[in-house]
């Protein structure tokens, strides 16, 4: 494709002569007429740009999710049925030291009534 | 806006679930008797009002002639304080039910030093104290 200086151009089309006249009514009656049976495209809706929330809102959000899981983690392992009741389990003496004058110490599991006894013989 | 108010409430739940659970695992109390266990055989009539019923079955296995609550305090668990009872004797508990460090002294003196694993309901009990009419026992319950 050519390129055609400006001053080329303007010899160009001064060289044309002048543009015939037309009724202007008569066109944007004919443009109106033909318009008619042209396909419209639907009318385009501006839409409102869609909220996306903060950064910081959006972490707090990431961070309150976090929390709530954890919550229901913690709330399902307190109330596990299957987990070992603390109940179901016995009294333990895991260690202990009789500081006073004794001569023995027992110590004695009773079934029956769930307890336990640690006796020291002889305590002054 | 509107989201930031569901969030709002949403954490707010969460810290209410979190509340509740750490007030549910943290209600116990622990019972601090002192029974004089004494060696004569009394007539011991049980009233329903008796401080020692729930510790009976327990107190019967132990071959004294009768019971008597001489003194009764409480301590919130997880333990971290002290008490005092009659006889010159404290009781101080330091940390939760399954892991409680356990010091008992006697006239200012350290007697007995442990740690123990205590069971909702179970009685623990800590014997062989002097007195005048027997033996003095500290018994310890998670109500």
């Amino acid at each position: 494709m050519s390129k055609l200086s400006w001053k080329e151009t303007n010899d160009i089309m001064s060289s044309m002569g002048e543009a015939p006249e037309i009724d202007r009514d008569a066109f944007w009656k004919k443009f109106k007429e033909e318009a008619e049976f042209l396909p419209r495209e639907p009318a385009v809706v501006k839409q409102e740009p869609q909220h996306v929330p903060a950064f910081g809102l959006r972490m707090v959000a990431a961070l309150g999710c976090v929390v709530f899981i954890a919550a229901i983690v913690t709330f399902l392992s307190l109330n596990n049925p299957s987990a070992p009741a603390v109940a179901d389990q016995d009294n333990n003496i895991e260690a202990f030291e009789v500081l006073a004058t004794n001569t023995g110490v027992t110590i004695i599991r009773e079934d029956v009534s769930n307890s336990t006894i640690l006796w020291i013989e002889g305590m002054e | 806006m509107k989201a930031q108010g569901y969030l709002i409430k949403a954490l707010a739940l969460v810290f209410v679930m979190m509340l509740t659970a750490s007030v549910a695992s943290a209600n116990s109390t622990l019972s601090i008797r002192l029974v004089e266990a004494r060696t004569a055989k009394t007539r011991t009539v049980i009233m329903p009002s008796d401080p020692l019923q729930d510790i009976r079955p327990a107190l019967n296995k132990l071959d004294f002639g009768s019971f008597e609550l001489v003194d009764s305090k409480e301590l919130p668990l997880p333990g971290r304080g002290e008490v005092s009872l009659k006889n010159g004797l404290t009781v101080s508990c330091q940390g939760p039910q399954d892991n409680l460090h356990l010091v008992i002294t006697r006239q200012n003196t350290k007697v007995i030093d442990s740690k123990i694993q205590i069971r909702d309901g179970k009685p623990l009990i800590l014997g062989g104290f002097p007195s005048d009419n027997g033996k003095l026992l500290i018994v310890l319950l998670v109500k």
